[in-house]
């Protein structure tokens, strides 16, 4: 299974995923824009089992994806990923369908211990 | 007496940061976590709160599964409604025991959420239908019986945290078999089965570890402590529904046992011995008909199976002998040293260079050799030899935050019996300390702590009256000191009452009382130490063992350490116990002296200054002082001290390690700073026990050897002479 990383920034993308990967979660697919996110939630949908999703992104920005992938999948967890100053957003992407939001910047540690506390069966 | 306040606050502010978490701010769920623990950090100073602590805990994880769950709307009700009810038990606007009966009913609802949740609610209808055809029908005795077994239970729950930290203890495997017994007993008596065949399995479990076949381990008190929740769980269902027959079976026959009996059953099938005749059976070497007829005549010949199987001959020697073997090894308990990670990739590193250097002897052997390859080989070969030396030896120090860990429990559970609010604190757990030493001071350490708790911490009440804060504080220290370990038991209790030891010792014939105005406090306390000398006017079941600090002392003389005693009466007790170093690592810093290399205590260097000229100063009485950071510093001329030959450095040549002695800053002059070592420490026997300011010395991996330095003698002798 895998875990896809949406981010258009590299820094953010690269730092999740190699936290993902250092404690275990080597399977990450990473988009850079909303566009990208959705053609290959589409092409792997039943492999991803956790969405991680920057909230503003160019294109089809995160709370339209979400929504597109509630279409997908409807139970599967999404995690946004925005700052302080997005509460508004917020409210708007845990009523499209977002399981919560992490704010930025975050302890890898804590946020591996969600990413289990998620995905753990 | 409960702080409301602050238990107030917390359970707002759970309530407020499970509102945005649940709103989606996931990482509210550490604010979450941290306010339930301070809320149980808060509550656990009250011993009579215990059963809501665990509540509290229950709460905290089951607001993990917040998260993750589908049930989370019913997750979310019962977190709401324990807030509100725990707010009201705490704020007293409704009666303590309508409260509480709120709370038991959701602990109930709880309970079956988290088995629903663990998928243990399969197998329910699993009771056959007599199965509860015989619970007595007496709500008196029945609530005795539930009485009977949460104490049970509790005791054996103490005694069990207690066996965590010290498995080999015979004695507490015993009390807690004793509690399972007689709680299989009662519920047997009375008819409730499933009680009783939960305390049963535990029962057969510990007989496994009574004898020795199963060692104590995490998973094993893992599953004891399932046992207990379990059987607390059966009680709390008899008392929810007030030991209403119908009620209380219908709600038994939702909790599944089996699986549980079943994982014991299938534990001891695996550690039970097996029977010589099973073993040679399994073996293909005789078959049941065989093992039959042997089994019959040993009913009639009082013989060993394997005896009448060797006379018929049907097996060989080799065959009984392999299958005693087999019989046997399950109950062996092996020996184990615990070595660091560190440590170890140390080792394996070593070993590598080893194996280079054996296989370019190899080589050389081969080819013929030149003498200085022959030459250069065995000497790396000399220090390789030397460096595992060196580690295999430190292999057998360990921190001793090993026995801290268990002096915790013990304080914790001290505290508990004399129903006396203790908190413990511990510094210097990493001081490392020969393994020998380690466990030859744990019983000691263990009797003076029970012994602060008894004698020393007042009751709540009395320290409440005093004006002193009403949690005792007990202090448990490590610390290197000069050339030996300190450890050192604080408690800020009562301290000790001078004149009546001097009155004991009096009237025991200790002290004549001439003297009784003129001996020291020193001596005073030394009287606590002898045997049958006791003070306080009843003997508890704590302290009163039979084993006085007489013994302790004994003990710690055993291996050449001094123990001591401090008081002020009303403020405080301390124990000090100082051990010496017979082998211990420290970390040092390693400077070059003269000709020499010599290794301060890594802890008494504060820094090192390179010395300008325009800094130094001479002082009035001769010697000399560095002016650093607005202060003087005397320079102590080492190398003079030392008695390094031809010493003649100048200060500004050399550099100035800044060490602190007695809260005085002090110069030391060095040629050269190597670095931050850990070094092993070791006596150096006759050769330099003259000199009084080394406390050892050291091999380093290159072969030299170091000289370490006592800051306290090193500096004393400095002011001496100058």
């Amino acid at each position: 299974m895998s875990i896809m990383v949406a981010d258009d920034s590299d820094v953010v993308r690269s730092v999740v995923t190699k936290a993902l990967s250092l404690y275990g979660y080597s399977d990450v697919i990473e988009a850079s824009d909303g566009m990208e996110a959705l053609e290959k939630a589409k092409l792997y949908n039943n492999k991803i089992e956790l969405y991680i999703l920057d909230i503003n992104m160019p294109g089809i920005d995160g709370i339209t994806l979400i929504g597109e992938l509630r279409k997908l999948n409807r139970t599967v967890p999404i995690i946004m990923l925005t700052t302080e100053s997005e509460r508004a957003k917020m409210i708007k992407a845990k009523e499209f369908g977002a399981t919560g939001w992490v704010i930025k910047p975050f302890e890898s540690d804590k946020f591996i211990k969600i990413v289990n506390m998620l995905i753990k069966k | 007496m409960i702080n409301l306040s602050d238990i107030a606050r917390y359970i707002g502010l759970i309530k407020e940061k499970t509102d945005s978490l649940e709103a989606g701010d996931l990482m509210q769920i550490y604010e979450v976590k941290g306010c339930y623990d301070k809320l149980l950090e808060e509550i656990s100073y009250y011993p009579e709160l215990e059963n809501l602590s665990r509540f509290v805990k229950l709460l905290s994880k089951l607001n993990l599964m917040l998260l993750k769950s589908g049930q989370i709307d019913q997750i979310k009700s019962i977190l709401c409604e324990s807030n509100e009810n725990l707010y009201l038990l705490f704020s007293k606007k409704k009666p303590k025991k309508e409260v509480a009966a709120n709370l038991n009913q959701i602990l109930l609802r709880l309970k079956e959420m988290i088995r629903t949740q663990r998928g243990e609610s399969e197998g329910i209808g699993a009771y056959p239908d007599n199965y509860f055809a015989n619970i007595v029908d007496d709500k008196k005795m029945l609530a005795q019986l539930s009485e009977e077994i949460k104490e049970h239970l509790n005791e054996a729950q103490y005694t069990l945290i207690e066996l965590e930290y010290d498995e080999t203890n015979q004695e507490n495997i015993n009390k807690i078999f004793r509690d399972f017994h007689t709680i299989k007993g009662s519920s047997s008596f009375l008819g409730v089965r499933n009680v009783e065949e939960v305390a049963h399995s535990i029962e057969d479990l510990l007989v496994l570890v009574r004898d020795g076949k199963i060692k104590v381990n995490k998973e094993l008190i893992d599953i004891i402590f399932y046992g207990i929740e379990l059987l607390r769980d059966l009680t709390l269902i008899m008392d929810t529904y007030n030991y209403n027959i119908e009620k209380v079976v219908e709600s038994f026959k939702k909790v599944n046992i089996f699986n549980y009996v079943r994982l014991i059953g299938k534990i001891l099938k695996e550690y039970s011995e097996r029977k010589i005749g099973e073993i040679l059976q399994e073996e293909g070497k005789l078959n049941p008909a065989e093992v039959k007829e042997i089994l019959q005549r040993q009913v009639a010949e009082d013989k060993k199976f394997g005896e009448i199987a060797l006379e018929k001959k049907l097996i060989s020697h080799e065959d009984l002998k392999q299958a005693i073997i087999k019989q046997t090894a399950l109950k062996r308990p092996g020996l184990y040293v615990k070595v660091s990670n560190e440590r170890l990739n140390m080792l394996v590193d070593i070993v590598g260079e080893l194996v280079i250097v054996q296989s370019m002897l190899q080589q050389l052997l081969k080819e013929g050799m030149s003498a200085m390859n022959y030459e250069r080989l065995v000497n790396q070969h000399e220090v390789i030899t030397r460096n595992i030396k060196n580690l295999v030896l430190s292999m057998g120090m360990v921190p001793i935050a090993e026995i801290f860990n268990k002096l915790r429990v013990v304080i914790r559970n001290t505290a508990r019996e004399l129903n006396k609010a203790v908190v413990a604190e511990f510094s210097g757990e990493n001081t490392e300390l020969d393994r020998n030493i380690i466990e030859a001071i744990y019983e000691p350490l263990v009797h003076i702590v029970r012994n602060s708790i008894d004698h020393g911490i007042e009751p709540v009440e009395e320290r409440e009256n005093l004006k002193k804060d009403r949690i005792g504080k007990i202090v448990v220290s490590a610390e290197q000191h000069g050339d030996g370990i300190e450890i050192s038991v604080y408690d800020d209790g009562a301290g000790i009452d001078k004149e009546r030891i001097v009155r004991k010792a009096i009237q025991m014939g200790l002290l004549e009382e001439e003297k009784a105005l003129i001996v020291s406090d020193k001596e005073i306390y030394n009287f606590i130490f002898m045997a049958g000398f006791s003070t306080s006017q009843k003997t508890t079941e704590v302290s009163g063992r039979g084993v006085g600090l007489d013994v302790v002392k004994k003990n710690i003389e055993k291996i050449h350490g001094k123990v001591e005693i401090d008081s002020e009466r009303g403020k405080y007790t301390c124990f000090i116990i100082k051990l010496p170093l017979t082998l211990a690592i420290i970390e040092g810093l390693v400077t070059i002296i003269g000709r020499n290399k010599y290794i301060f205590p890594f802890h008494a260097v504060d820094e090192i200054v390179v010395p300008e000229s325009r800094n130094i100063k001479s002082a009035e009485r001769g010697g000399l002082m560095l002016v650093h950071r607005e202060g003087f510093i005397p320079v102590i001329i080492s190398g003079k001290i030392l008695g390094e030959k031809d010493y003649e450095s100048k200060v500004e040549d050399s550099l100035l390690v800044i060490l602190r002695y007695e809260k005085q800053k002090y110069g030391i002059m060095v040629d050269e700073v190597i670095g931050k070592q850990e070094v092993v420490m070791k006596n150096m026997g006759d050769v330099l026990s003259g000199s009084s300011y080394f406390s050892g010395g050291t091999i380093f991996g290159d072969g030299t050897i170091g000289v370490i330095i006592n800051t306290e003698a090193f500096i004393e002798t400095a002011k001496n002479v100058s």
